[in-house]
């Protein structure tokens, strides 16, 4: 039984989880960042972040709204700049889960990495691995991106402690570096 | 910090090596975050840990009328479930006035939506969250207390014990009633903001085999933690044993005690880890929130410009529990008058309880919402003056020696007219033109303002904001600074603090103060725990002062120790014994002296020797509690900046752009100067964020925007460029000269951004944020406290009025009076 | 513990069909944006899943005839830089932030039919069929249709389908901030000057897209339509209809966090007077094609 009380309950912390009747799990193979992985009896509805998080240990890919709109958890998906927090993780058996640690072998992260260290764009670095994927897919794409459209490609990227200025100043110095200015 | 997964970042490790104050090192810990293997409190795991969520009452107020969580114990997979009556220590916990209970007990009240009422540890997060549903939980709904001026009536019936004045403040400074040809009379709103700290809370507990327990945390104030957890737990402090966990942003948010206690009881209760951490809604409805404001002033001046009075009445709302309410409003009280010299001024603040969530500290604490006040009427006197608002702003600042409202004269520097004048000298940015892509009109791509419609306007906020702990308080920060020799036989410092780096960059200040006092390359910090005495808090903008004053303290001790080893081995006369830096120098790992013809190896001193193990604690000039009249030495030291903010708005829509932001900042010395500039471009965005778009919107007690969906961060798109001009005056008193500098900006942005539009559209804007309805729509007359040419308080000889409800009676209604941990008197300034 | 809900991942439309037909009330599962985080906080129970994404057939998009077919697992990104389908496309590039973009999907969107999806909201003003498929075959519903009635628990979504742009045609938003803000009102436009008409959706404002057919009407009446052209003060009155409309309209959604009711009927007038200053400008409103 759930609390007597049926007052409207703002917020999932509040909220009353579903009957208690068993929850449905199921078993299948991610790929991340070239290793696989098996996962064994995961809840059915689990997002992709969760799993990397909670149940591969993979902490690189952080959360902090699950709901898609900080960009915290971006990973590429077969290559794809998505939120992890609204991929249904058993759905993305078949593909290929890059997050920042897969991204090494590649030059222009490490520059990326590279410069967000010199130029200040990482404070308390919470947001730093999504954002190092999304500039990095970012570059791949569109290596000429002007301040404006970066900052537009990155809106999906929340960071609270930067004010973003020194991570537009590390993306204008990776773009400087590449065009060998 | 440099874990094993980091990436090597090409020259970071030479630069940060060689890099000494006032150079701009990289963070030590930036190739571990940028490869994503820097350890948040989030990402502790450990085998066999278990995981615990919060049972949260959905009520703004509501009697707890049974828990019975029978069933929940009963299911599989779950190991423990603890309520108020699992709690063996003192029953309620608060970082000022211990009022909060650690769960809202049985046959006790529930005062806001999210007070903890259980806590369940199970196997995995999923079952621990279907457990919660299994807990019965019967509420008796109470009315709730929402509206703030209600709770300051006196007739209103307390919500806690301790009434439901948290503090109430006068502030008399000359002729109270002394007034001026020209005044200027409104009232304005700020509503309620969140820090929105990205990684959400959380803890890793652990029991000990001594019957304590550890946590692995995020936090700003280890000691702070410590001694809350100890009192509730029923333990001594040294079995309450705190190390930071990564902390993933902070901004006041996490002064408070969330889920420290909780953690801890289902470790101490289950005798397994316990992994306890919120969600992003849960987050929001955990900590305290920066206080929502009702502020009515009247300005008078003479025709000529000069300040004669400021009268101001504040009410905050500081929600169901004391958090640090009592010090934010004594900020907010004293710094009502803003960054000028006012003769004559009167202020009234009060800070009352509600059921409402608790608001506490964040970055400004209390100063931003005065700001947005003070500057809106100094540019309301401009207009009614005839004047332009920089003349009038220059003509009142403040400086050195002036007299602040509260009796205390301004301790230097304090460059007022410096910063307003260089901002308004900075150039312009372009107008926006047709050929200005929509992209970078209001509204952007999607709205296609139109040109023609868009009109561009300049505001300016000026500001001034205390820097580290008020009102008597006695401010410490600890450092040890060990010299050893490390596997290779080279010598290397440790330095050891409970300072929490939050993602400051303290860690980065600390190593280049003991490069440059030791002289040494070869600096390692060790994790901030309460192994070794407080730093204080990371807030109030006060750690490079002063945990990097104790860190300079104890390096200057370090070389002492072993200039002194050097000497004692030279065998000297005593008198030049006793002070061997006149002839000893230590640097490069090396102490020489060319005039007694030494030169010795560090690593030789360290290996004859052993090693030097200093502990030095710092202390700021002390300050002073305030009289009745809110007169007193109550704040150490100050900084000011000022903003000038340059904005688009579409006339039509009323949607606004940002376009361009200057800053200049009273910074004293900078020692990193990348680190400010990263400071005060977040603390700006912050500010930017209140001006136009971040609320939490309270609804009857509901906070009705509980996730990212709808409680709207900047992005990228949303921060213009910042252009910083430092204003570089040592303060004296200082360690190298430095100030704070995090937070005097997140201040001044708001209100220079609510001056632009007010520029743009010609509106008087009152209240923050402003939302697009309030250019475009007929005013909304709620907004006034009082109607503008009405004084809420009645004339003649103020009698000081202080009622503090803060006594330190019990919290919880029948469970006798506690005890308490011996709390300190309130801390005057925060994040 | 295992449950009796499990994962399909169907290769095929028809496979796809069989599946569905063996697990009524199963979950289709597109991007996921809207059902993953939904998941999560309970607001959805979980049930059999049928992700969507392996049909390579449902993820095509061309023209044809007169039509424009979009599969129902295309993405916004697949859209936003689409040629043949300006207005689809500007909605497309309208929507949330790139990681949004590139995994919702438009059979999503119509699965969601969120008062507030962009999506919903051209393709009203495209008066767009919505190919539905089920055991028995496909069937095309037009998008009024398919709102108020939605599918059948054996059907999916299968396609949208559009008619090929006859003249100039937007899709105007305004969020909560610069970009990646969920629409407080929105404005389609689309204007036929073959059949010298224009429709014009108003999305965000009620809970479902608004259409304003005496606004339209006005247009259609006064438009020179041998040039394109709206007089100067027919746009403006234009503006005036759609807000009424606005206000009028059924479901009107209240004051929220994001704006009173009362600036969003404001809001869409203002978006369809410009809408119409750009696709109804004579020869300049050509530039309407690309916004
Ligand atoms: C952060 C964020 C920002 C967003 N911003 C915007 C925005 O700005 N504008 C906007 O309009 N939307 C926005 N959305 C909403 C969302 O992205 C869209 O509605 C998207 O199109 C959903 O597509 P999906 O493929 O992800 O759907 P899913 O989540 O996979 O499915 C959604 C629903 O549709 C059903 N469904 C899926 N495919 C089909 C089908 N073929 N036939 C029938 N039913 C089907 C599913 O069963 C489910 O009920 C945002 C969402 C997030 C998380
Ligand atoms: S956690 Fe996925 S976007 Fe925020
Ligand atoms: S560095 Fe803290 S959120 Fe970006």
């Amino acid at each position: 039984m759930p609390a007597t009380d049926t007052g409207s309950t703002p917020g999932a912390a509040l909220e009353l989880a579903p009957g208690l009747a068993p929850e449905p799990t199921v078993s299948y193979q991610l790929r991340v960042d070239g290793a696989r992985h098996q996962v064994h009896g995961a809840w059915l509805g689990a997002s992709l972040l969760s799993v990397l998080r909670d149940t591969l240990d993979l902490t690189t890919v952080k959360d902090a709204c699950e709901q898609g709109r900080c960009g915290s958890c971006s990973v590429l998906l077969d290559g794809r700049l998505v939120a992890s927090c609204t991929v249904l993780a058993a759905d993305a058996e078949d593909a290929e889960v890059t997050s920042v640690a897969g991204l090494r072998p590649s030059g222009p992260a490490r520059a990326v990495a590279a410069a967000f260290v010199r130029e200040g764009a990482v404070q308390c670095g919470y947001c730093t691995p999504g954002m190092v994927v999304a500039v990095t897919d970012l570059l791949a794409r569109r290596p000429d991106a002007d301040d404006g459209e970066v900052r537009e490609a990155l809106s999906g990227n929340i960071c609270r402690c930067t004010g973003y200025g020194r991570i537009l100043a590390a993306v204008r110095a990776v773009q400087d570096e590449r065009a060998g200015r | 910090m440099t874990g094993p997964g980091a990436w090597p970042v090409p020259g970071a490790d030479r630069a940060l090596e060689r890099a000494r104050i006032g150079r701009s090192a990289p963070r030590p810990d930036g190739p571990a975050k940028v490869a994503g293997t820097f350890p948040y409190a989030n990402d502790l795991r450990v085998p066999g840990m278990l995981h615990a969520r919060t049972l949260r009452s959905p009520h703004p107020h509501a009697r707890v009328r049974r828990i019975d969580a029978t069933a929940a114990r009963a299911m599989p997979g779950v190991a423990a479930v603890v309520t108020a009556a699992d709690v063996p220590g003192v029953p309620t916990y608060g970082l000022i006035h211990p009022d909060q209970p650690v769960f809202a007990p049985v046959g006790g009240v529930a005062r806001y939506v999210g007070e903890p009422v259980a806590a369940v540890a199970a196997v995995d997060g999923r079952t621990a969250r279907r457990a919660l549903a299994a807990i019965e939980v019967e509420y008796e709904p109470l009315e709730p207390l929402t509206d703030p001026r209600r709770a300051a009536d006196p007739r209103t019936p307390p919500i806690h014990p301790n009434g439901n004045i948290y503090r109430e403040l006068t502030l008399r400074h000359g002729d109270p009633g002394a007034r001026g040809p020209v005044e200027v009379v409104d009232s304005y709103l700020v509503g309620q903001q969140d820090q929105a700290f990205l990684a959400c809370e959380a803890a890793l507990a652990l029991p000990a085999a001594d019957g304590g327990v550890d946590l692995m945390l995020a936090t700003q104030w280890l000691h702070s933690d410590r001694d809350q957890m100890a009192a509730c737990l029923g333990l001594p402090e040294e079995k309450v044993r705190l190390t930071l966990a990564g902390v993933g942003g902070a901004f006041g948010g996490r002064e408070d005690v969330t889920l420290q206690i909780h953690g801890a009881l289902l470790a101490l209760a289950t005798g397994s880890p316990v992994r306890i951490a919120y969600d992003r809604e849960e987050s929001f409805l955990a900590h305290p929130h920066r206080h929502p404001a009702r502020m009515w002033f009247r300005h008078s001046a003479t025709r000529d410009g000069d300040l004669i009075a400021v009268a101001a009445r504040i009410v905050m709302d500081g929600g169901a529990y004391a958090s640090s309410s009592p010090a934010v409003i004594a900020n907010a009280v004293t710094h009502a008058a803003g960054p000028y010299r006012v003769p004559n001024v009167r202020v009234d603040g009060v800070v009352v309880r509600t059921n409402n969530p608790p608001c506490g500290a964040m970055r400004g604490f209390g100063v931003p919402q005065v700001t947005i006040g003070h500057e809106a009427q100094m540019d309301r006197l401009a207009t009614a003056l005839g004047m332009d608002p920089v003349a009038l702003r220059l003509r009142n600042a403040i400086g050195p020696g002036d007299l602040l409202p509260t009796g205390q004269a301004v301790p230097p520097p304090l460059p007022v007219r410096e910063v307003i004048e260089a901002v308004a000298a900075a150039p312009a940015p372009p107008p926006a033109t047709a050929a200005t892509p929509a992209r970078d009109r209001p509204g952007g791509r999607g709205a296609q303002a139109d040109p023609a419609r868009i009109r561009r306007g300049t505001g300016y906020g000026v500001g001034v904001k205390n820097l580290m702990f008020s009102e008597g308080f006695d401010d410490s920060a600890t450092a040890r600074v060990v010299l050893e020799l490390d596997r290779d036989g080279q010598p290397r410092a440790v330095v050891h603090t409970a300072c929490a780096e939050v993602g400051q960059g303290f860690v980065t200040i600390a190593g280049q103060i003991a490069r440059t006092e030791l002289g040494l390359d070869a600096v390692v910090l060790a994790p901030a725990d309460t192994a070794v005495a407080s730093a204080g808090s990371t807030s109030a903008s006060r750690q490079t002062w002063m945990s990097g004053g104790a860190v300079r303290k104890a390096s200057v001790a370090a070389v002492d120790e072993v200039l002194r080893r050097v000497a004692a081995s030279l065998r000297l006369p005593p008198a030049a014994a006793a002070t061997p830096r006149r002839l000893l120098t230590l640097a490069d790992g090396a102490v020489t002296g060319p005039e007694a013809g030494v030169s010795v190896g560090l690593a030789d001193v360290l290996a004859a020797g052993g090693p030097v193990d200093v502990t030095e604690t710092f202390r700021h000039r002390p300050t002073h509690p305030m009289d009745a009249f809110g007169q007193g030495d109550c704040h150490v030291a100050y900084a000011c900046a000022a903003h000038r903010a340059v904005v688009d708005v579409d006339l039509d829509t009323g949607l606004v752009r940002v376009v361009e932001l200057t800053l200049a900042q009273d910074v004293g010395t900078m020692l990193n100067p990348l680190s400010v500039l990263g400071q005060v471009e977040g603390g700006t965005a912050q500010g930017l964020g209140l001006a136009l778009m971040e609320e939490l919107v309270v609804t009857d007690g509901m906070v009705i925007n509980t996730t990212f969906h709808d409680y709207l961060l900047p992005t990228a798109a949303d921060v213009p460029p910042l252009r910083l001009i430092p204003i570089e005056q040592p303060a004296p008193e200082a360690p190298y000269g430095v100030k704070g500098i995090g937070e005097a900006p997140t201040g001044t942005a708001t209100p220079a951004i609510v001056a632009a539009i007010r520029d743009a559209v010609g509106r008087d804007l009152r209240r923050v944020p402003v939302r697009p309805a309030d250019l475009v729509l007929p005013p909304d007359p709620t907004v006034y406290l009082a109607p503008p040419d009405e004084d809420p308080e009645p004339q003649g000889p103020a009698e000081p009025a202080a009622r503090d409800g803060m006594g330190l009676s019990d919290a919880t209604p029948g469970a006798g009076t506690p005890p308490g941990p011996d709390q300190p008197p309130a801390p005057g300034a925060s994040p | 513990m295992t449950g009796v809900a499990t994962m399909r991942r169907p290769r095929s439309l028809s496979e796809a069909i069989d599946t569905l037909a063996a697990s009524p009330g199963a979950d289709l599962l597109a991007g996921g944006t809207d059902l993953v985080p939904a998941l999560r906080t309970g607001a959805r129970p979980v049930r059999e899943m049928i992700s969507l994404r392996r049909i390579v057939e449902l993820r095509a998009r061309g023209a044809a005839g007169d039509w424009l077919t979009i599969g129902a697992c295309a993405t916004y990104a697949d859209l936003a830089g689409w040629s043949l389908a300006p207005g689809l496309a500007a909605t497309a590039r309208s929507v949330g932030s790139p990681q949004i973009r590139n995994t919702g999907t438009v059979g999503g969107a119509l699965g969601t039919a969120s008062p507030r999806g962009d999506l919903l909201t051209f393709l009203v003003a495209a008066d767009a069929g919505v190919v539905v498929t089920g055991p028995v075959g496909q069937r095309q519903l037009g998008i009024g249709r398919f709102l108020a009635d939605r599918h059948g628990p054996d059907e999916l979504v299968t396609a949208v389908k559009l008619a090929r742009p006859c003249g100039p045609q937007t899709y105007l938003k305004i969020g909560a901030r610069q970009t990646a803000s969920i629409p407080v009102a929105s404005c389609a436009l689309v204007v036929d000057r073959v059949r010298r008409l224009v429709r014009c959706a108003i999305g965000g404002v009620a809970s479902r897209p608004v259409r304003a057919l005496a606004a339209e009407d006005h247009v259609a009446e006064t438009a020179d339509w041998s040039t394109g052209a709206l007089p100067p003060d027919a746009a403006h009155r234009f503006g005036e209809l759609v807000a009424e409309a606005v206000t009028t309209a059924p479901d009107v959604a209240g004051d929220d966090v994001y704006a009173p009711a009362a600036y969003r009927s404001h809001a869409a007038g203002v978006l369809a007077r410009r809408a119409a200053a750009r696709c109804l400008a004579g020869a300049r409103g050509a530039d309407a094609r690309r916004p």
